[in-house]
Parts: structure tokens; C-alpha cells; sequence
């Protein structure tokens, strides 16, 4: 009789519907999200082709053009230019590889910390697991922001600076991730047979262990890199991320800030793309998450 | 439940002990204190002179045990820009910025969880995609930039409000909301998600049955499971809010802890910055903990241990 | 008549298209009555009996002729009527005392919540009240068990504690929906016979939703077997006890263990699987796993009449007693 009750198809008890809105929903996001980001990737690769004019150089005469559609705004610079005549856009234009760079190699950074860390405390377990998850909580009690600015003005701003910063501080979530999935693996058949075959730690680890968390980290990078993104552009407005010449959208808002009064679109154009990158790699993030990993949404 | 508490408290301590000498190495180790505080053109017997006299030519082990100490008497030592004990300055800036924090959490409450709920009570319908679709917009939104828009909207565009300063309870409107938008789309995603599998567990069905009131189903049986979860992370999105603050009252010239913190690291003010990090950190250890145990006493599973 | 169901459908809509998980379903209870719905879990029976207390998943389509209580018309009652009904009148015992009861509430408050929701009494009268009926399901020291929560007792008390709630309000119909299944045997027999004592002192009418028939031939006054959401005979309890008409419930009843016999032998199972609920075709649903089918079987057929009020869908009814 047991083997009937499992052999009956779902019928009464479990609500068919679970899911299924939800995973259509995401692959829209999905889509989207990677197109805006597709955008953003070729303005980076094709920048030199695309952009009108040298971002960095100056013309103190056409300080303060306004962009296209406000009044007194002309074709020659579509985004205006800034206190220092420079052309917006092809700043803009520059300033993606900025973000993107800095969100790629922070993602890789505090993957391979994070992950490294994550893999170890789920399958050792016991005593390694506890002192890593200590040392998770603690990172958490480090407050990021001050943190990152306090280093980053010890070592000089620089754009390798900042992101060692960002990679070394942002890695708790592919910790916590990769532990809860290992911690899932561990007791797997395959697993075991690795190591009953005498497959050394490293091993199972290598082939057993990462290609099944692949998806998970995949994940967790692209939402990681969205938050390194934002606080790129956070550190940079404080003045205490990329140098100042440098396009990075987030000086950019900065240096608009003066103009507040006068030129507000020196603040909003800047904002306007960073905000579309990140709700892009937000959006693409979810809609990984949904298509590869649904039991990790919360 | 007095076990949990103090093996909860026990493990607090262990972890400021831990976050403070962390924050120690990587602040005072990383730079040389010495150089900073003789200033950049000091001769370098100068600067030994100031390392002796600080005592940075000690082990660091033994400088930071030293500083321990000081802090565990309420010494935060002295401030260098401001020449008076960092504690009083502390006391000072963080009444401000804690005032900050509590209006914004409250804020970031009453918005999400009325959201979360409403969404999660009817998944997938219109409302719900408009509580999601506010989330993704929310997480996707830099802070300082919001905090800018806001400025130009209700400052420059339409003047009703004050961009800078705290004169009135109208200069508190916008950083209040920049700081409060921010752990907003969070808390409402997973009190959304809490209703969603509260309404699909079988004691609601069973309360269902049973005739009870919708209301009641919702807010006293639904809802107080979904709580739970929602406890621990507003607490840990106050301690995450208090540090936010380094960028709203910068933005918006307001003199508390986080403007303190980043003026302090630009005026090389370690021993400041030092507190600083120790307190915002303690802070969210504290109120981590405070959750933890408040779930405790909700949760008469965890109340048992 | 109690409650009458005639012609009850339930279609849910799936990823891979809409499932027919109740067909065609008709049963009726009399006060006092104890009709038993048997079937494997997925014949249908829980989402039946939830479709009697309007409490269908979202996803859910139902269609009836008619699903009268007394003279209420369940199908087209308003949601605003029907709640003052649930647990009132008419109230359910949930399967899993593990899930069914909210863990952060204390037992007292659950119960007295039933009672505050229907009537118009005091927390204190409602408590008392509640331990009245604890003691009724025989717990002893009820006092004691109100102030605790669900987590701190034991399986068998949970369960008697849901069976106190769905009777805080004394019901005239209660649905039980496999109320035993999650206890181990000793429990089972004891909580039978107090649902049966409790029916009878109160003369509630039941419906027992079981997959176990060993149970129902104790309890039954009427039997309806399903089978892949059809009702496949329906009838007198001791009628298809002693003359199952159709195959599937004679397989059920070969299934049950002997009582003679010790309970260690694994149990007979029935060789085959349930066809799709997605995909209806024509031929007899059962046909699959049939030892006696034949080409017949192709054609669906309507429930045939065996005897006084004894029914069974298979096309071999009548034929097969001259074997």
C-alpha cells in the first residue's frame, strides 16, 4: 500500500499553481535586464568608436553647455558639458567601463573569498564552521561604507585600491550561500562516492563541489556586483573613490552637486545611467536566480 | 531562556571583541599613525618623537590591549582635530544621528509591512507586481543620488523644503525618507514572502476552517509568524541605516555621526574614526542581539532552550 | 438530509494544463450518520472535503448540481455566510496534528478562539468550555494543557487537541480527514472510538476520509470508494464488505491487513500506477491496473446498480456473480 501512495500523481494536497507565475514573471526581467546591460557593456567596449569627443579634455569657454533638450543645448554636445567644458557623454560613456570594471572585479574578489570561505564551513562542518560563521557575523558588525572609505584614505584613491576594498569587504553573501549549498551537497551519493574512491579534499571539492554550486555563485555575483556598483558611485561621490579626472559617475554626481541650483541635470543624467546599470544587473540577478537556482529565492 | 540570553551576550561580547581588533589592525596597522599625526612635513626624528610619545613603537598586540582597556573605562581616547575626548564628541553627534535612524526604520516599517502584506495576502496580482516592482526600483536606486533628486524636486524645483541643516521637523522629511527608502524594498520583500508560505501552512488552513474572522487569520496567526524574520533583519537594517548615515548627512549637511565619520577620515582623525567604526559596529551587534532575543520571547519554541 | 452532494467537479489549473482532480462526485450524510470516502492519497477525497467548507486553493474551478447543508445552499453562498458556518456548524479535523496547530499560540487560546469567533461568551466561559472537551477527548489535567504550546506535546495529545477545536462549537457535520494517519497504531484505535463515542453522544453526522479500509469496517455506516477522482462504488458498508462489486475495491479490501495475522508482512499492493489527471481518455480509468480487464473496458461507463443503494462503475456488475 505504501508503494501506492507514492506512486499517485499530485492530485488534492499540493497547490499546482506554486511557481510557475513567478518564473515567467522573472524570465521578462531576465530579458530586460540583459539588454540594458548589453547596452551598457558595449558603451564600455566600443567607447573610444562611440564617444564624440576625449572625455578628459577641457574647453573652459563651454563650461556649463546644457544637454540637447534644454533651452540653449545644440547637437554638438547631446549631454552637455561640465564645469570644466568637458563633453557629458563621452564622460558618461567612459565612466560605464568604470562601473562595470569595478563591479566585475569586485564580483571576482569577493567571490573567491566568499566562496572559499562558504565551501570549507559547509563540508568540514563542526568547529571550521562555526569560526567561519563567526567571522561572517562579524564582517556583517563592520559597518561597509566607513570602513571602505577609512581604507581607501589610508591607501590613496585609486581604482585598484577601491576595488580590493570592495572585493575584501563584500563576500558575506556568497559565504552564507555557498555554506547553505554545500552543507545541501555534502551528504549527496556522488559525493560520497567521490570520497569512498579516495578522492582527496581538494578534489571533491574541485569536481564534485563547484560545478554544482556553479548557478548559485553565478547568482549571487551578478547581485553582488550591482551592490559594488552602487558603492563605487557612493565612495567616488564622497570623494574618496576613483581620482578625480576620472569619469566614475559617482564623482561625476559629485562634482554636478555644486550646480544644484543651476544645472541640476549635471546630477540627474549621471544618476539616470547608474541606476539603469544597477536595476539591470538587479533584474538579471533575480531572473537568474529564478531560472537557476529557485530554491535559493526568498 | 536566562541560558539564552547569556550565551547570547556571551557571544556578543566575543564578537565586538573580535570586530574591535579587526578594526584596530586594519586602521591604525595600515597607515602609520605616527606620520599622520607629526603631518606630512615632519622630519623623521619628528616623527619618532611622536611615535615614542604615543606609544606606537609598542607591539600592536599590546597597543591595541592597551586601547581596550581605555574603551572598556570609557576612554575613546582623543580626538586629534578636535582636541577633546572622543567619547563627549560621540555623545554629542550620535543623539542626532540615532534620532535619524529610529524615524527612518519606523518609516521603512510603516511602509513595507502594510506592502508586504497586502502583496503577499494576494500573490501575483496587480498590487503585488506594483509592491515588487517598487522593491526592485528601491534596491536599484543609489542613495545619495535619491537624496539629490529629492533636493532638486522639494528644494530648487518646488522650495518647500530645506536641502541642508536640521532647523525644523520639515528639514527632517527628506533624509529621514532617503535613509528609510533604503531598507524599505527588504523588508517588505520578506514580509511578503512570510505571508505567502504563513497563508499556506496548514495551522491557517486549520484556522480557516475553524471560522475565525479574516482579520484575525491574517494579523494574529498569519502575520505573527511572519514576524519573526522580519524582527531580525530590521534590526540588523537599523545598524546598516546608522551607517547609511555617512552618506544622507553628508548630503544633506547634517552634523551627526556620519558626518563626523567622514570628516573624520578626511582630516586623518583616527582615534575617531576608530570609535566610530567600534560604535556603529556595536551597534549593530547590540540590536542583532536584542532581536535575537525578542524573537525568543515571540517564539515559544526558542523560549524552551 | 444533512449534507448532499450531487455532482461535484473540481478542475485545477496546472503548468501543464487544467487537472481534473474531482469528477462527477455525488455522496449524501444523515444526521448521525458516518459515510467513509476511501481512496490512495490523489484519488481526490481531501480536496473534496475542502470543497465542502468552500476552502479550495485559489487555483481551484469547482462545478456542482447541488452541495446542500440542511437547507443551505453551500454552492451559492456568500463567503460572508459561509465563514459563521466553518467550525460552527460544520467543521473539519485536519491530518497532521504536527502542522495543523498554530506554534506560537498557547492550545487554550486556539480552542477559545473557535468559540469567541461564533459566539458571543467571555475568554474565561470559552476556556472553560475548552477544557470541558479536553477531557471529553480524555486529556487529563486540561488546565495544565491550555497554558502550553503545540510543540510541547506529544503527537497523540495534538491530535485530540484538534479534534477538541474542530468540536468547540459542537458541529451537526464534521469532516474528518484521515484524523489517525500521523499516530502510531494504539493511538489510532483509541481516538476511533472516541470520534465514534463523540458522534454518537452528539449525534453529529461524519465524513471519515481514509486510504485505510481496515479502519472503516469499524466505523462506516456508508462507504464511497474513490479512484483517480471518480467515485468507482459507493454503498452500504456492510454491502461492499461483503460483496465489493467493483475490482478496485476488492484490491483495496485484499489489501487490508488480515487481523488474524501479525502486522510485519509487508502489505499487498496494487501492481500498476494512477492514469493522468491531465490527459482523460474514454476508457475506464482503472483499466490499467485491472486483472480482469478486458476490451470492454474501452468504453467509459456511468455507476450501475448493484443492489439497495449499491453502486459500482464497471461494466462487469451483474455479469460476474454467475462465475
Amino acid at each position: 500500500m505504501t508503494d501506492l501512495v507514492n506512486s499517485v500523481n499530485p492530485g488534492s494536497d499540493t497547490s499546482p499553481l506554486e511557481g510557475r507565475p513567478a518564473r515567467w514573471r522573472s524570465n521578462g526581467s531576465l530579458l530586460l535586464g540583459l539588454s540594458i546591460l548589453a547596452i551598457v557593456v558595449a558603451m564600455a567596449i566600443f567607447a573610444p568608436l562611440l564617444a564624440p569627443y576625449d572625455p578628459y579634455a577641457q574647453s573652459l569657454p563651454n563650461r556649463f553647455t546644457p544637454p540637447v533638450w534644454l533651452p540653449g543645448g545644440g547637437w554638438d554636445h547631446i549631454l552637455g558639458t561640465d564645469q570644466l567644458g568637458r563633453d557629458y557623454l563621452s564622460r558618461i560613456i567612459y565612466g560605464s567601463r568604470i562601473s562595470l570594471s569595478i563591479g566585475i572585479g569586485t564580483a571576482l574578489v569577493s567571490g573567491l573569498i566568499g566562496s572559499t570561505l562558504g565551501i570549507c564551513a559547509g563540508y568540514f562542518g563542526g568547529r571550521i564552521d562555526s569560526v567561519i560563521m563567526f567571522v561572517v557575523t562579524a564582517r556583517l558588525a563592520l559597518p561597509v561604507v566607513l570602513v571602505a572609505l577609512a581604507i581607501v584614505a589610508i591607501f590613496g584613491s585609486s581604482f585598484t585600491v577601491v576595488l580590493l576594498t570592495l572585493g575584501g569587504l563584500l563576500w558575506e553573501r556568497f559565504a552564507l550561500v555557498t555554506r547553505a549549498a554545500t552543507i545541501q551537497l555534502r551528504g549527496a551519493d556522488f559525493v560520497t562516492a567521490a570520497e569512498i574512491q579516495g578522492a582527496t579534499v581538494p578534489q571533491v571539492m574541485l569536481h564534485q563541489l563547484i560545478p554544482n554550486l556553479a548557478n548559485a555563485i553565478v547568482v549571487v555575483a551578478t547581485l553582488e556586483m550591482a551592490q559594488a556598483m552602487i558603492l563605487e558611485a557612493a565612495l567616488s561621490f564622497l570623494g574618496l573613490g576613483v581620482p578625480a579626472p576620472m569619469p566614475s559617475w559617482g564623482l561625476m554626481i559629485a562634482e554636478g552637486k555644486a550646480q544644484i541650483l543651476f544645472e541640476p541635470w549635471l546630477i540627474t543624467i549621471p544618476g539616470a545611467f547608474l541606476f539603469a546599470l544597477v536595476l539591470a544587473t538587479n533584474l538579471l540577478g533575480d531572473g537568474l536566480r529564478d531560472v537557476l537556482a529557485p530554491e535559493s529565492r526568498n | 531562556m536566562l541560558r539564552y540570553v547569556l550565551r547570547r551576550f556571551a557571544i556578543a561580547c566575543l564578537l565586538m571583541l573580535f570586530v574591535s581588533f579587526v578594526a584596530y589592525i586594519l586602521l591604525f596597522a595600515a597607515g602609520d599613525p605616527a606620520v599622520t599625526i607629526a603631518g606630512a612635513e615632519a622630519k623623521s626624528d619628528d616623527i619618532a618623537r611622536v611615535r615614542e610619545l604615543y606609544g606606537f613603537d609598542r607591539p600592536i598586540l599590546i597597543q591595541y590591549i592597551d586601547w581596550l582597556w581605555g574603551v572598556l573605562g570609557g576612554d575613546l581616547g582623543t580626538s586629534l582635530y578636535f582636541k577633546r575626548p572622543v567619547a563627549g564628541l560621540l555623545l554629542e553627534r550620535f543623539a542626532i544621528t540615532a534620532k535619524l535612524g529610529a524615524l527612518a526604520l519606523t518609516l521603512a516599517l510603516l511602509v513595507a509591512i502594510p506592502l508586504g502584506v497586502i502583496a503577499g495576502r494576494k500573490p501575483n496580482t496587480l498590487i503585488d507586481r506594483f509592491a515588487l516592482l517598487l522593491a526592485v526600483v528601491g534596491q536599484a536606486m543609489p542613495s545619495f543620488w535619491f537624496a539629490l533628486l529629492l533636493m532638486i524636486l522639494f528644494s530648487v524645483t518646488f522650495p518647500i523644503l530645506p536641502a541642508s541643516g536640521l532647523t525644523s521637523w520639515r528639514s527632517y522629511i527628506m533624509p529621514v525618507i532617503v535613509l528609510g527608502y533604503f531598507s524599505t524594498p527588504a523588508i517588505m520583500r520578506l514580509t511578503r514572502s512570510g505571508m505567502i508560505s504563513a497563508l499556506e501552512a496548514d495551522y491557517i488552513r486549520t484556522a480557516r476552517a475553524m471560522g475565525l474572522p479574516e482579520r484575525k487569520v491574517l494579523f494574529d496567526y498569519a502575520l505573527r509568524n511572519a514576524a519573526l524574520p522580519i524582527v531580525s533583519l530590521a534590526s540588523a537594517e537599523f545598524g546598516f541605516m546608522l551607517a547609511g548615515s555617512i552618506i544622507v548627512e553628508n548630503v544633506f549637511a547634517i552634523h551627526g555621526a556620519g558626518s563626523l565619520a567622514w570628516e573624520s577620515i578626511a582630516r586623518a582623525d583616527l582615534p575617531t574614526v576608530q570609535a566610530l567604526v567600534l560604535c556603529f559596529s556595536l551597534f549593530y551587534v547590540v540590536f542583532t542581539m536584542l532581536a535575537d532575543i525578542l524573537n525568543a520571547l515571540l517564539d515559544p519554541r526558542m523560549r524552551a532552550r | 438530509m444533512l449534507l448532499n452532494v450531487k455532482g461535484l467537479s473540481i478542475n485545477l489549473a496546472t503548468q501543464r494544463g487544467t487537472l481534473s482532480a474531482v469528477q462527477d462526485v455525488s455522496f449524501h450524510v444523515d444526521k448521525g450518520e458516518t459515510l467513509c470516502i476511501v481512496g490512495e492519497s490523489g484519488c481526490g477525497k481531501s480536496i473534496t472535503a475542502l470543497s465542502l467548507l468552500r476552502l479550495l486553493p485559489a487555483s481551484a474551478r469547482l462545478t456542482a448540481e447541488t452541495i446542500s447543508f440542511n437547507d443551505l445552499d453551500l454552492l451559492t453562498l456568500p463567503e460572508a455566510d459561509i465563514r459563521p458556518l466553518r467550525g460552527n456548524r460544520l467543521s473539519m479535523i485536519f491530518q497532521d496534528p504536527m502542522s495543523a496547530l498554530n506554534p506560537l499560540h498557547t492550545v487554550g487560546r486556539q480552542l477559545t478562539d473557535v468559540l469567541l469567533a461564533h459566539q458571543h461568551v467571555t475568554r474565561a466561559k470559552a476556556a472553560e468550555r475548552a477544557c470541558e472537551l479536553l477531557l471529553k477527548v480524555g486529556i487529563p489535567n486540561p488546565e495544565e494543557r491550555l497554558q502550553q504550546y503545540p510543540h510541547e506535546l506529544s503527537g497523540g495529545l495534538r491530535q485530540r487537541i484538534v479534534i477538541a477545536m474542530a468540536l468547540m462549537c459542537e458541529p451537526e457535520l464534521i469532516i474528518a480527514d484521515e484524523p489517525t494517519t500521523a499516530l502510531d497504531v494504539t493511538i489510532q484505535a483509541d481516538l476511533l472510538r472516541l470520534l465514534k463515542e463523540l458522534q454518537q453522544a452528539l449525534g453529529m453526522g461524519m465524513i471519515f476520509i481514509t486510504h485505510d479500509l481496515g479502519l472503516v469496517s469499524r466505523i462506516a455506516d456508508r462507504i464511497v470508494v474513490m479512484y483517480a477522482g471518480e467515485v468507482v462504488e459507493a454503498g452500504p458498508a456492510s454491502a461492499i464488505f461483503e460483496h465489493p462489486a467493483h475490482p478496485y475495491t476488492r484490491a483495496l479490501l485484499g489489501a487490508v491487513p488480515d487481523p488474524s495475522h501479525p502486522r510485519m508482512e509487508p502489505l499487498e499492493s496494487i501492481p500498476g500506477t494512477v492514469p493522468s489527471l491531465l490527459s482523460r481518455d474514454k476508457t475506464c480509468h482503472f483499466r490499467g491496473r485491472c486483472p480482469m480487464a478486458q476490451d470492454i473496458c474501452n468504453n467509459r461507463i456511468s455507476l450501475q446498480t448493484v443492489g439497495a443503494d449499491h453502486q459500482a462503475r464497471c461494466i462487469r456488475v451483474g455479469a460476474e456473480d454467475s462465475q
